[in-house]
Order: structure tokens, then sequence, then C-alpha cells
């Protein structure tokens, strides 16, 4: 099995109340624990979850980790199922990180960027990919569709076994289901 | 990752429950309740409040052949007697609240320190430094000094299960309840834990002794020595506790740090010697001067307030924090590591994150269809002056709805409207709006004074029938328990007749005309009137989804008075009218609560047609 990039290796998904970031947490933490290494998740909720922001931040490790809080300039990695969420965090990334966005804004603030200069701003991260989940979620008709592929183009710099994603994948939607068959559909959309 | 050192429990008699050790990934609030299922906990209480509420809702799930009796109490008073009931019976017992829950149960506390109790009676306060889910960041930490018993800060949450297994053990030791304190980093940080076995304690069985537990002043007066001496006998008990260590470095700087701030310390400056204290007060005074003596310079990094520092500094050691460290607010990794820079111990760092510019802030928000919208609306179109209270509604205060003018503590909204009335000083007709389970906690013995006196004010009781803010948890107006078991109603508004109020009306929020009609009618009857709103949540316990509507954009004038509900549903569209942007509903989201269609003047909200409810 091929290692961690760097160890601790440091993510952080975001998004918005209600958009499933934490699910998409819990399930990397369980690959990584499935896979002999340690992790450790913080997240906060109460009142951000009513339609705030929301974050989970990981970290995974062969060995000790010792921070749960996210730290300036320090992850490799983030997830985020809301574009400007994801702007938001970008102190909390490594010059070198890797992003992945869902092209898909929820509107609730009135002076929201317009798409264009939205787009752009993350288009000039170095790192950035986004990706068109509305499209993939009308494909999959599942509304969490976009998550999922995000989920799958993280795994691909993951040291964890395809297998080992599809098991805990299976587990949360009740294996043998209709919506884990288009969850795995979506995370191997990203997975690719 | 912290060793387990302190799972040294003893061994219940019975023991009922599978043997387990595969490491498990746990929460520190699940940690605590897997703890204390291992430590034979037999009655568990609580109210929910963030970063608490996992604590319980854990206990429940980790115990489907129902061995302990897990509770949500009314309010976290009655949480802590009910608890302190039940280890004064013999049995092992729990009671978990977030950090101003303890100020409620605080009444009980300061005086269970006095009678012990015959069990383990272990509290947990969930502190929220930072305030991310709270009105205040006191520091609780306080308490077990004001109190008089024993403190424990885990750091993580393999800490959090072993210091809980401890606390029992402490506690019977020493016949005194422990406090385990932790934040919301620790209660809401998942990490591997090494568990025990579940255990099933033995119940000792009641025992007369009034001495100890009918607190007369001749019984109260010899308690308070009593205490004053397991103190002193926990002082010494301290100094070779596994929960406390120091661990050598460099000795240049040593720090002090408990809590999750030991984590901070060892990320950014890895090289300190670190006392590592587990059980903070009473404070080991002989580790602390060895590891004062040891080191070159002595610094303490804690969250919020001086506990330990000034600790140290009465036993006379030159010590340093607060005036590197901010007294406010929840710290960071970044924050511990400028402290060090400040206080000389570190160079300036050098951190080249791939930064952006500000981005727009993203506040809470009332959910789609919430039943809370409209009452509000109907505030402020009749001026009132609204004294608020603790809840999701408390949103209300916010942009665009703008209609809460207070809000302080728990039940604090009908005794601010009673003295806002008595002012002689509002501006309009004098509201209290509070939720269902925030009325059953503190409510009931306002409305009663607001009764008795017969002060003019009007209480609006928002009855989402759940504790919708922490997630949808079961109180006594709901009709289950927190097992889901099927209880007894309290009736709203026969209590409220009951407490003297003559003027109830119930009505349906969704109803915008009839709403403001209640409460104007309301707001003009004489003496204290009671409005009670009749919606589920949309969110808890069931999901509502009703038929959802659409814009018929050619009829959208773009007026925006949809816009003022909040509803996350309603957006902006692409496009426009007399430069103005149109608004669009999106269909995924509208529960059909239809209380845009209602403020519409143009018709342009309706049905979204061919619309079918799923299964």
């Amino acid at each position: 099995m091929a290692d961690l990039a760097h160890d601790p290796y440091r993510l952080i998904l975001v998004g918005v109340g209600g958009q499933g970031t934490l699910t998409l947490a819990q399930m990397i933490m369980e690959v990584a624990r499935r896979s002999g290494y340690r992790a450790l998740q913080s997240e906060i909720h109460g009142m951000s979850q009513r339609g705030g922001t929301v974050y989970a931040y990981l970290s995974v490790s062969r060995g000790a980790i010792l921070t749960p809080a996210a730290m300036e300039a320090s992850s490799h990695l983030l997830i985020a199922l809301e574009p400007l969420e994801a702007l938001r965090y970008l102190p909390y990334l490594r010059s070198d990180a890797l992003l992945f966005v869902a092209r898909e804004p929820v509107r609730t603030l009135p002076d929201y960027p317009d798409d264009p200069t939205l787009f752009a701003a993350l288009e000039a991260v170095p790192g950035a990919t986004l990706v068109d989940t509305p499209a993939l979620a009308q494909t999959l008709r599942l509304k969490q569709a976009g998550g999922m592929a995000l989920l799958g183009l993280a795994a691909r710099r993951l040291p964890f076994d395809a297998p080992v994603w599809r098991s805990v994948i299976a587990e949360r939607f009740g294996p043998g289901t209709a919506v884990t068959e288009k969850n795995l559909q979506a995370f191997a959309h990203g997975l690719g | 990752m912290a060793a387990s050192k302190a799972s040294a429990s003893p061994e219940p008699a019975t023991a009922t429950s599978p043997a387990t050790s595969r490491p498990l990934l746990l929460s520190g609030n699940e940690a605590i309740a897997r703890g204390a299922r291992e430590a034979g906990v037999r009655v568990a209480t609580g109210y929910p409040g963030t970063p608490s509420t996992e604590i319980l809702e854990t206990l429940v799930r980790l115990d489907p052949g129902r061995q302990v009796y897990v509770e949500w109490a009314t309010n976290e008073k009655v949480a802590l007697d009910v608890a302190l009931g039940a280890a004064m019976g013999g049995a092992r017992a729990l009671c978990a609240m977030k950090h101003v829950g303890l100020n409620v149960a605080a009444d009980t506390f300061m005086t269970a320190a006095y009678t012990g109790a015959r069990a383990g009676l272990v509290i947990v306060t969930a502190d929220d430094p930072g305030i991310h889910s709270s009105q205040n960041e006191q520091d609780n930490r306080l308490f077990a000094r004001f109190a008089g018993v024993p403190l424990l800060e885990p750091a993580d949450s393999q800490e959090a299960r072993d210091f809980t297994v401890e606390a029992f053990d402490l506690a019977e030791r020493f016949d005194v309840p422990v406090l385990i304190r932790t934040t919301t980093r620790v209660s809401h940080a998942r990490g591997v834990v090494t568990p025990g076995h579940l255990q099933v304690a033995p119940v000792l069985g009641f025992e007369r002794a009034p001495g100890k537990f009918v607190m007369l002043p001749s019984n109260a007066r010899p308690r308070h020595r009593a205490l004053l001496e397991r103190l002193e006998a926990m002082t010494r008990e301290v100094e070779a506790s596994p929960l406390n260590r120091i661990e050598w470095r460099d000795r240049a700087l040593g720090v002090v740090t408990s809590g999750i701030t030991y984590h901070y310390v060892r990320e950014v400056y890895p090289e300190a010697s670190v006392l590592k204290l587990g059980w903070t007060h009473p404070l080991p005074q002989g580790l602390s001067r060895e590891f004062a003596a040891g080191v070159g310079r002595l610094v303490v990094v804690e969250e919020l307030e001086p506990f330990l520092e000034e600790q140290l500094r009465a036993l006379g050691l030159a010590v340093e924090g607060k005036a590197w460290f901010p007294r406010d607010g929840e710290l960071t990794p970044e924050t511990v590591r400028h402290g060090f820079e400040r206080a000389g111990c570190l160079p300036a760092s050098e951190s080249r994150p791939l930064s952006s510019g500000q981005t727009a802030t993203r506040p809470p928000v009332l959910c789609p269809g919430c039943p809370h919208v409209a009452p509000f609306v109907a505030l402020r179109q009749l001026g009132a002056v609204v004294a608020g209270d603790i809840g999701c509604y408390t949103l209300a205060a916010t942009e665009p709805l703008l209609a809460m003018d207070s809000t302080v503590a728990m039940g604090s909204s009908i005794g601010m409207a009673i003295g806002l009335a008595r002012s002689g000083g509002a501006t309009g007709p004098v509201v209290a709006a509070i939720g269902d389970s925030t009325f059953l906690h503190a409510g009931l013995p306002a409305l009663a004074d607001a009764a008795y006196n017969g002060t003019r004010v009007t209480v609006l009781i928002l009855d989402n029938a759940t504790t919708a803010m922490t997630g949808g948890q079961a109180h006594p107006a709901t009709g289950t328990t927190i097992r889901g078991d099927a209880a007894s109603v309290v009736d709203l508004p026969a209590v409220c007749r009951a407490l003297g109020v003559t003027s109830v009306r119930v009505v349906d929020p969704y109803d915008l005309a009839a709403t403001h009609l209640a409460l104007e009618q309301a707001v003009a009857s004489p003496g204290v009137s009671v409005v009670i709103t009749n919606r589920p949540c949309v969110e808890a316990p069931a999901k509502v989804r009703d038929h959802p509507f659409h814009v018929i954009a050619e009829r959208c004038t773009a007026c925006q008075a949809c816009m003022n509900l909040g509803c996350p549903s309603i957006t902006w569209s692409e496009g426009w009218h007399e430069e103005r942007r149109k608004v669009l509903i999106d269909v995924g989201t509208c529960t059909g609560c239809t209380v845009c269609a209602q403020v519409c003047p143009m018709e342009a909200m309706v049905p979204v047609p061919g619309w079918s409810p799923k299964r």
C-alpha cells in the first residue's frame, strides 16, 4: 500500500449546514481507521448547523497526531461542497494544497459574489479543481452525488484501498440498496 | 496521543456485557458515555446543550438492553437533583450539561459538595470557549474551586474515557461529586479510543444518614468542615495521581497546561518541558514546585481564566501566563504560537498561507419552512419590544427579521419582559418570545410571576414540539422520552391557565394573518396574555416536506417582500425587474410552508405543478 504524501496528512472539509459535510468526514475517518491509520477529526456543530458554515478538520497519520484544530497554512487537501466556503478556508491551506470544489453556490447571502467572479477566484488558486456537481447530481438523480465524487477525487490522493472505501460507503447507506449503488457510482466517478 | 494511564477502576461485582478491546472511533462526548458505562453507571441525566448533548444520546445508543436509566430532565438543576438522589440511593450517577447549565444547577451543586453521596456522582460540564453556540464563555473550572470538588480536564477522547472511569472511583473514595470539564474541541473531536469492559455496578442501597443529607444549619456546619478535610486528603492524593505528569524535555522553558491546550503546546513547541495536568483541582502543589524548580522559565498556557496561573502564583512561583496568551476566546495552535512569540520563547513565524481577501460571512439562518418566522414578522409589524430567549428563534434577532431585543439566559425572556413593562420605558407592547423546551426549563416560574403580579405582557410560546437548536431532543411536552418511549404530554395551554393566565390563544404560525391577529389581540388585552404557536419543527423529530412552491418569473416584480422572511430556499434569480433582481425558490429545499406565497403581492409563488409526495 502506498503511504501518505505527508505525515500527518491534514484535510479540511467545508460546506453549508445540511450539505453532508460531516458525513463525508466521518467516512474518511472510518476508512482511515480500518486501514490501520490513526485519525483525528474536529468539527463544530450547534448553531452553525442552521445554514451557516460547517467544517470538519481531519488529520491522518501512521503515528501520533497532536492537534485536533485547523492551523493556518497547514492543510494538504480541501474538499468544498460550496465554492464560497472554499475561498473562506484558503488561509488554512499549504501553498501546494489540492482543492476539490463543488460548482454549486448556495446563495443565501445578500453580498454573494456572482458566478464569474467566484469561479475566476477559485480557478486562480493553484491546485484547485472545480467539479460540475449539479450536472452529476442530475445524471445520477442523487442530490449528494457531488460530494461523493469529490470524495472519490480525494481518495485518489489517500493511501486507502478502494474496497475499504466501497464497504464504508455501503455500510453508510445500507448494503445492497439502490441509494448505495448511486453513491458508489458517484464515488467511482471521482476516483476515476 | 496521550497514553491511557488512568484506567485503574474498581472491578464492579457484576460484569454483564461482552468484553471489547477493539479500538473505537469516538468523539470526546461519546468517550465520556463509554467511560461511564465502563464504570457501571446506573442513572444518567442531563438537559440538551451544545457541546454536551451527545453524551446522553450515546448512553442510550450504547445501552439497548436498558441497564442504565437515562433521562432528559426538565432543566439542569432537576437533572442534578435526580443524579444526586440516585447516588444517595447507592447507584452510580452521571449528570451532563453545557457550561451555563451548571449555573442553573449551581444551587444543588454547591451543597452536594457538602453532602457527598453514597455511590459515585460525576458531573460533566462542557464549556464553549469561543462561544460557538452559547451566550457566554464562562470558565467552569472556577466552579470546582467554588464548591470544593475535584476537577478533571481530559485533553482528548482517550482521556475523556479514562478520566470518566477514574472520576467515579474518586467520587466514591472521597465521598464528593467530581466535576469533569471538557470544551467544544474535546467534546467534538473524534479520535481512536482503546476501551475497556462495559459494566453494571451493583446498587449499594439507601441508608438513612440525616446528618449527611439533611442540610439543616446544625448538620451543614460539620459537613462544611468535613468537605475541607476531604479537600486536604485530596490535596495529598493528587500528588501521586497518574492523571498529572511531567514530561521533561528542554529545561529552559517549562509549560504548565491542561485540556486541549496541551496538544496545541506540543504541536507548536515540541521541545518544551510540560507539566500536563489532568486533575487540576485541588492542584498538585508538590509536583508543581518540582516542575518549577526544574525549568528556567515557567509559563502557563490555558484557555479563558488564569485558573492554574493564579494558583501557581499563590504558591510563590514566578509564573507567566495571561501576559502572553488571551483571556478571552478559544485558543488555537496559532494563538498559542503567537503567545510564545510575544513571550520571546519562539522566533516570529513565517507562515505563507494560500490566502485570499475577505469572504462574505455566512451567518446561521432559520431553516426553510421554519414555523418561527411568521410570528416575528407579526411582532415587527406590531412594533413590539421583544425579550427573547435561547433557541433557534434567537436568530430572529438577526437580518432580515430583526425582531428581538434581548437574549440573556434560559427563561429570561418572561422576567425581562415583566421588567420592561414595569419600567415604563418600553416603546411598544412588551412581548416575551420563548420556545417550548425553554419555557418548561425556566419559563414556568416567570409566567406565574407575571400572572400573580398582574403585569401586562404577552408571552409568545413558540411550540415546535422539540428541542430544536441542539438537534431535536424530546422534552416533557413532546410525548416521548430520550429512548423514544411514549410519555405523558404537558398541556401547555392548560398549564398557562393553571398559572393564572386567562387570555390564552393557540395559533397556526403558517397562517400569517391568523398569527398577526392573535398577537394583535393578545397585546391589546389587559394583564398577562399567552399566544402559543403549534407547528412542529421541520427537521425533527420528523422531516416536514410538503408540496413545494416555485416562482412564476413573469409575475415577480422584485419587490423583495419574500426576501424579508430570510428563508434559505428563496434566492436571487438571474432575472431583473427595474434594476432589481427577481427571486427564485429552490424547489429541492422548499418545504411548502406557504408563508412566502402569503406575503407576495403578485401571487408569483405557486405550488409546483405535478408534484407528488415520495412513497
